[in-house]
């Protein structure tokens, strides 16, 4: 059985970024006061919580990019190439996030 | 007796260099189904139109075309039921054409034998036969409806996409026998189908289940198929 876990991340990523993004539009900009339940706009601006949005809006528009690929590339030269160069574009992205 | 106006979507290898269009003006019943147009056609007008019919009666799935910008069975359509005026053929997209409206099923089977349609247990054959209970068939009733009519790939996105995705057909296959309790080749299956060309590629569109002449929830047995394939997956890791 191959890609069950890549299709998983996936789904949990995307999961991740509608919540991240529902808890950053709400208290950010609609709740007055920067503060909703459990949420305050310091906890949406922590760098873990911006660490674990980037990861899952890097890997969840990546792994939808190499879908893509899958289904028009047929060469599988040239899917190979496409993958490492995605991977290494995701890889590069992260990295520039850390560093800066 | 009504006028309508049946416009074919033609072609013959031996004499068209690109498909085209043709407009056949016959007098229907609105009770009559467009297979019996296409029969009107071919006894009276044209005997060269060229299309694949059997049963007559949403059986063997032989006559599926695509009437108005759907696939669908040509012997399920009834004249009354497709929008006033012109009524628009067109072989089965994603297949390519034969002659006409007939197109080369073949690729279509091949992705339905890559799933395995047949029941695999190795376990002695009782004396009668393999029982199975009302409510082990209640879940896979739907997926043994399926006619093989190709109308699900056909309108598939990832299907036209994708030349060596297995399509919606296959995977509904795989499910008819992965819920069998009778089938013993559970692991053997979901190799078959969780691969980048298998299970993976279906993104929920839900065209084939607009489709499908007999109604088959396709996408939510996908669904199911997924949903397995990640829970043996994850009971793999618990277990070590
Ligand atoms: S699932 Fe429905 S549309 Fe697809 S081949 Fe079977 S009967 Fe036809
Ligand atoms: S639900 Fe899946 S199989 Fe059905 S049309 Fe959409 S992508 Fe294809
Ligand atoms: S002719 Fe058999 S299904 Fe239409």
């Amino acid at each position: 059985m191959k890609g069950i876990l890549t299709w998983l991340f996936q789904r949990i990523a995307g999961v991740i970024l509608i919540s991240g993004l529902a808890a950053h539009f709400t208290v950010m900009h609609f709740s007055g006061s920067g503060r909703l339940g459990g949420f305050s706009a310091e906890l949406v601006s922590t760098p873990c919580f911006n660490a674990v949005f980037l990861a899952s809006a890097i890997y969840h528009g990546f792994y939808g990019l190499w879908g893509i690929a899958v289904e028009y590339i047929q060469s599988k030269n040239l899917l190979k190439t496409v993958q490492a160069l995605l991977f290494s574009i995701s890889a590069l992205l992260l990295t520039a996030w850390l560093a800066a | 007796m009504e006028q309508y106006i049946l416009k074919i979507k033609r072609f013959d290898p031996e004499k068209d260099r690109k498909p085209r269009w043709e407009k056949f003006r016959i007098e229907m019943e609105f009770t009559d189904r467009v297979l019996d147009g296409f029969i009107k056609i071919k006894d009276a007008i044209d005997g060269s139109l060229t299309f694949r019919r059997s049963c007559a009666h949403g059986i063997c799935g032989s006559c599926a075309v695509k009437i108005n910008g759907k696939s669908g069975l040509a012997c399920q359509t009834i004249i009354k039921d497709v929008p006033p005026g012109e009524i628009v053929i067109e072989p089965l997209p994603a297949f390519p054409v034969i002659k006409d409206l007939v197109v080369d099923i073949e690729p279509f089977f091949g992705k339905n034998r890559e799933a395995m349609p047949y029941l695999i247990n190795n376990e002695p054959p009782p004396e009668l036969e393999r029982l199975q209970s009302p409510e082990e068939q209640e879940k896979i009733l739907q997926s043994i409806t399926c006619i093989m009519c190709g109308c699900c790939a056909s309108s598939c996105p990832s299907y036209w996409a994708d030349k060596e995705y297995m399509g919606p057909s296959a995977l509904l296959k795989a499910y008819r026998f992965i819920m069998d309790s009778r089938d013993r080749a559970l692991e053997e299956r979901m190799n078959s189908i969780a691969k980048p060309h298998g299970l993976w590629r279906c993104h929920s569109i839900y065209n084939c289940v607009e489709v499908c002449p007999k109604e088959i929830d396709i996408t939510s047995h996908i669904a199911k198929l997924k949903r397995l394939a990640v829970k043996k997956k994850l009971s793999g890791f618990f277990k070590g």
